[in-house]
């Protein structure tokens, strides 16, 4: 599984990778704007990430910035979101505003910080990515 | 809120939930204590960082970085502290530097004794 972890907190970036570590290394990036930067790449590439794990409140661009820009990336070249990446937003904001917002820019899964092991891993699995 | 009336509500709440942190981790000691050193490493910075952008008043950055350290200081389930860094986004959110100001040393103070519960708990691992 190729994945993407975008977190700008340290610990926050380390434990993702280390629950996703069974299933591949990850590529990390600490705000919207690398993330979009990594995901152009990976698409012009032909190699697009399986899996994207977004948090929302970053400096320089956020999560849900990205997000729009992302789908925005895919649409361009012909993918639909559902066939596109797997995102899932890795956030402590849980107000209906943010949740809203990411489900209408087509996040397929929101978890609320602090991650847990065990609801990562079952949204991977109902995402089919494991 | 008085200044009483502010702290009090934040009294009773755990150091270090370490039973919740383990269950996260679905527990791995090792994975635990990994993300605890590297908390232990990264967020005296962000404190020291925080300090200085409450001296200067920027709310904007308040907010952002205390977001940051709030999340860090969940994953390795401070919650005293997560509690106080919550309300200090708010009120930074709230544009209320005079509320902060009243709410830092507490979180100062979660915050040290958030580093000797995990320092131990280090010790006693090794």
């Amino acid at each position: 599984m190729k994945a993407l972890i975008v977190e700008d907190d340290l610990t926050s970036r380390m434990l993702l990778q280390e629950l996703l570590r069974k299933f591949g290394n990850s590529h990390v990036a600490i705000n919207g704007a690398e993330a979009v930067e990594a995901v152009k790449i990976a698409l012009n590439n032909n190699e697009p990430y399986d899996l994207i794990c977004l948090d929302i409140m970053m400096p320089q661009m956020n999560g849900q910035e990205a997000l729009k820009k992302i789908r925005a990336m895919e649409e361009e070249r012909g993918i639909l979101s559902t066939r596109g990446s797997k995102i899932i937003m890795t956030t402590s904001l849980a107000d209906l505003n943010n949740v809203t917002s990411a489900y209408s820019n087509f996040c397929d899964a929101y978890i609320v910080k602090p991650v847990h092991g065990e609801t990562l891993y079952k949204e991977l699995e109902k995402l089919n990515l494991v | 809120m008085s200044e009483n009336e502010s702290l009090n509500q934040f009294k009773g709440l755990a150091v270090w939930d370490d039973k919740g942190m383990m269950e996260r981790m679905l527990g791995d000691s090792d994975l635990a204590k990994l993300i605890i050193e590297q908390f232990l490493i990264d967020a005296p910075t962000q404190i020291d960082a925080l300090s200085e952008l409450i001296e200067k008043g920027d709310l904007a950055m308040i907010k952002q970085r205390v977001h940051a350290v709030k999340g860090a200081s969940a994953n390795v389930g401070g919650e005293a502290f997560r509690k106080v860094a919550c309300a200090v986004e708010e009120l930074a959110q709230n544009q209320d530097l005079e509320q902060i100001k009243i709410l830092y040393p507490l979180l100062l103070k979660n915050f040290k004794d958030l580093q000797e519960r995990l320092n131990n708990y280090l010790k006693n691992q090794n």
